[in-house]
């Protein structure tokens, strides 16, 4: 092995390329892995980071987000980088919920069903073992409703409904809908903090964590990890099908390097992902790697986020927010049926109803006054995701200029489909019902801006290169070294987060890679 | 009585024109006098708002490693810490020691915005932190919890955001539950 070349180079910290290399490595500790990761490494665990949470609600990795500007939106529809992906050692699972919902299998076959995105290679039940793992992987806390079906239980038993589900509870129940428990990546050792988006002990699952664990283990001697490393691109190796070195903005010197690996593997988010492969341009691959068929960074889809809102008169209860996530959700509108409006995933808001009582107290509130607060006017909201549907004309694209992580920046072309707004007034009016059988008053609704939390689809999985950017092994068509790990394969991106599905891929990768299994 | 209309308490420490940043300090530990003096303020809280009991002294191991982390690790709270103490002194001497909290924390007079005075410093960076760190530790409860009911007091589960509930797998849930459900 030479000085600057590897078994893996994979691109990308975050739960994708960590959990790959925890495997990879687990099966081979002499394995060589160099890891890129574009931003920087911010401590988890640390007790001052996590007072400084606690006491001012501001998280010790906001700088690690877009900036306004980072990614233009040229499209129709506004589309909201700000705050919904990170570049960090860890990638988004830092800032995550660790909700953990499989998709059900009639995502499996989207197109079609409805005409639009994509199918998937093969179904929910090739994927099922895999989702097993993934579950015990990430920990996650459930409760067995049967659907989607599931060859093992949980791992670990769900969080309880909070007092202040009951409510919502007996109104899902009057109107055939099911509750369920919110499925949660969450270790046993929690303490229940409800501070979750930065735990002062690790016990919700981040990538970030993982990545310390393979770094402080001296098995794994030949795993590298370069933290605010941009990549620039891939490099080919004279033959079309030979892709096998990237190339790097080295942190110390600013200079482009190159670096070589048997195996790439792009796991670096719907973003940058497609804009690797169109960035790597050589004689054999004129649009860049993947796209011949022009299929690279089109079909960009996320989730809407919808909610209804009203308000009772009192809270005699005093209830506040206990949890920083919600307990309550409901997979009854993500179902076939609905599919061809557009699935719904529904939870009640976590922080409604609360009251900021340390606020009050600084404001110079009495005691009395705060009772009063406590017990007044009380707000309730139920949210759901809103799947969305891929379009051939949407697209991402190289944008001009770099960000300050020395990425390019990404244009987001996006346009709603024209039905858009008609069909989720429809999720709307039954999320409203749910408020209203609740006695609440008041009740209003909103469509959240088009924002890029779980965005998908834009190098997707496909039985041939007409229909996706990589094969049902992820691997990149025309290429026998590229693979792509990342919620950019997914065909379509369901009603629900897609963090678990992608775990999930990344052990039937690894599976693959190691050449295990059929 | 809320902050609102009231004039500008305290003399000339208090109204010392400062940067409305964290003011500079390398980390060093707090002397056992500075965390007497501190403890007072944190004290105080619970005295005014009625809401803990004994004192607070049940929540002075977490307010401790709360003020050590701020006093040893950077940015370091130290000299915020040190000015906290010098405008209490102050409000002391005018007002004597109750009188000196009910308007630090009822009527203080202290303009909305950027803290560019002393005491605007010792308000935000000082009693404004301890109040989240009481409340998160435990002082919530005496908001939430039934009242005029010892029995249903004494058998109340409650977590709130920072609240160290202990683990969720116990006999007696950290949070108030739904039904009977797990």
């Amino acid at each position: 092995m030479s000085i600057n070349a590897y078994d893996y180079v994979i691109i990308g910290s975050g739960v994708a390329g960590s959990t790959l290399a925890k495997e990879l490595l687990e099966a081979d500790n002499k394995t060589s892995i160099l890891m890129l990761e574009a931003g920087p490494v911010v401590a988890m665990k640390d007790r001052r980071f996590w007072w400084d949470y606690v006491v001012s609600w501001k998280k010790p990795y906001t700088q690690c987000y877009d900036r306004e500007g980072d990614n233009p939106s040229t499209g129709k529809t506004y589309w909201d980088s700000v705050g919904s992906r990170m570049m960090i050692q860890g990638g988004s699972t830092v800032h995550w919920g660790g909700w953990s919902m499989r998709f059900k299998p009639e995502d499996f076959a989207f197109y079609s069903k409805t005409g639009y995105g994509g199918d998937w290679p093969y179904g929910y039940d090739d994927l099922e073992k895999f989702y097993c793992r993934a579950d015990r992987y990430l920990h996650v806390c459930g409760h067995d409703d049967g659907d989607p079906w599931r060859s093992e239980p949980y791992p670990m038993p769900a969080y309880p409904f909070l007092e202040a589900d009951g409510e919502m509870i007996e109104a899902f129940e009057k109107l055939d809908i099911k509750p369920g428990h919110m499925p949660l990546a969450r270790e046993r050792r929690c303490m229940a903090t409800g501070t979750c988006k930065y735990c002062p002990i690790g016990a919700r699952f981040s990538g970030a964590l993982v990545i310390d664990q393979l770094l402080a283990d001296t098995r794994f001697s030949n795993f590298t990890l370069m933290s605010e490393t941009p990549v620039l691109r891939l490099l080919n190796n004279g033959k079309k099908k030979e892709v096998n070195g990237v190339e790097y903005l080295d942190p110390q010197t600013g200079v482009p390097t190159s670096v070589f690996g048997e195996r790439i593997v792009v796991c670096a988010g719907a973003y940058e992902v497609p804009k690797i492969l169109k960035l790597s341009k050589s004689q054999h691959w004129k649009h860049g790697v993947g796209n011949d068929t022009d299929l690279v960074g089109r079909y960009p889809v996320s989730h809407l986020f919808l909610t209804a809102t009203g308000t009772k008169p009192k809270n005699k209860e005093r209830w506040i927010a206990e949890y920083d996530f919600p307990t309550l959700m409901s997979r009854t509108y993500d179902a076939p049926k609905y599919q061809e409006n557009g699935k719904i995933f529904m939870m009640r808001t976590a922080s409604t109803p609360d009251t900021d009582i340390a606020r009050l107290m600084a404001q110079g509130k009495s005691r009395s006054e705060i009772d009063a607060v406590l017990t007044g006017p009380r707000q309730m909201q139920l949210s759901a995701f809103m799947e969305e549907f891929g379009q051939h004309k949407n697209y991402f694209d190289v944008g001009e200029g770099t960000t300050r992580f020395g990425l390019p920046r990404t244009e987001i072309h996006f346009d709603k489909l024209g039905d858009f707004d008609k069909r989720a007034k429809k999720n709307l009016d039954r999320m409203e019902r749910v408020i209203r059988t609740m006695g609440y008053e008041n009740v209003t609704t909103a469509i959240g801006t088009q924002a890029g939390h779980h965005t998908c689809s834009t190098a997707r999985m496909g039985n041939d290169e007409k229909l996706g950017v990589v094969d049902e092994h992820l691997k990149v068509f025309g290429t026998n070294s590229v693979y792509v790990l990342s919620n950019a394969v997914l065909p379509n991106c369901a009603a629900v987060n897609p963090t678990l599905t992608l775990v999930a891929l990344a052990f039937k990768l690894s599976d693959h890679l190691l050449g295990r299994g059929a | 009585m809320t902050t609102t209309n009231a004039s500008l308490i305290g003399g000339d420490h208090c109204h010392q024109p400062l940067p409305s940043t964290l003011l500079p300090a390398d980390p060093r530990p707090l002397t056992p006098e500075e965390i007497e003096r501190l403890w007072q303020i944190f004290e105080a809280i619970g005295h005014a708002w009625e809401n803990t009991v004994n004192d607070s002294v049940g929540l002075r191991s977490t307010w401790l490693e709360f003020v050590n982390l701020r006093a040893m690790t950077r940015p370091s709270y130290v000299v915020e810490y040190s000015n906290a103490i010098a405008v209490m002194d102050e409000l002391f001497a005018i007002y004597g020691r109750d009188d000196a909290f009910k308007r630090l924390f009822f009527a203080n007079g202290i303009p909305d915005g950027p803290p560019m005075t002393a005491l605007a410093h010792a308000k935000q960076y000082v009693v404004n932190e301890f109040m989240s760190v009481q409340i998160a530790s435990g002082g919530f409860r005496d908001f939430v919890a039934p009242k005029g009911d010892a029995q249903a007091q004494a058998s109340f589960s409650i977590n709130h955001r920072a609240y160290i509930a202990g683990s969720r797998y116990g006999r007696k849930k950290p949070v108030r539950a739904f039904g009977d459900d797990e």
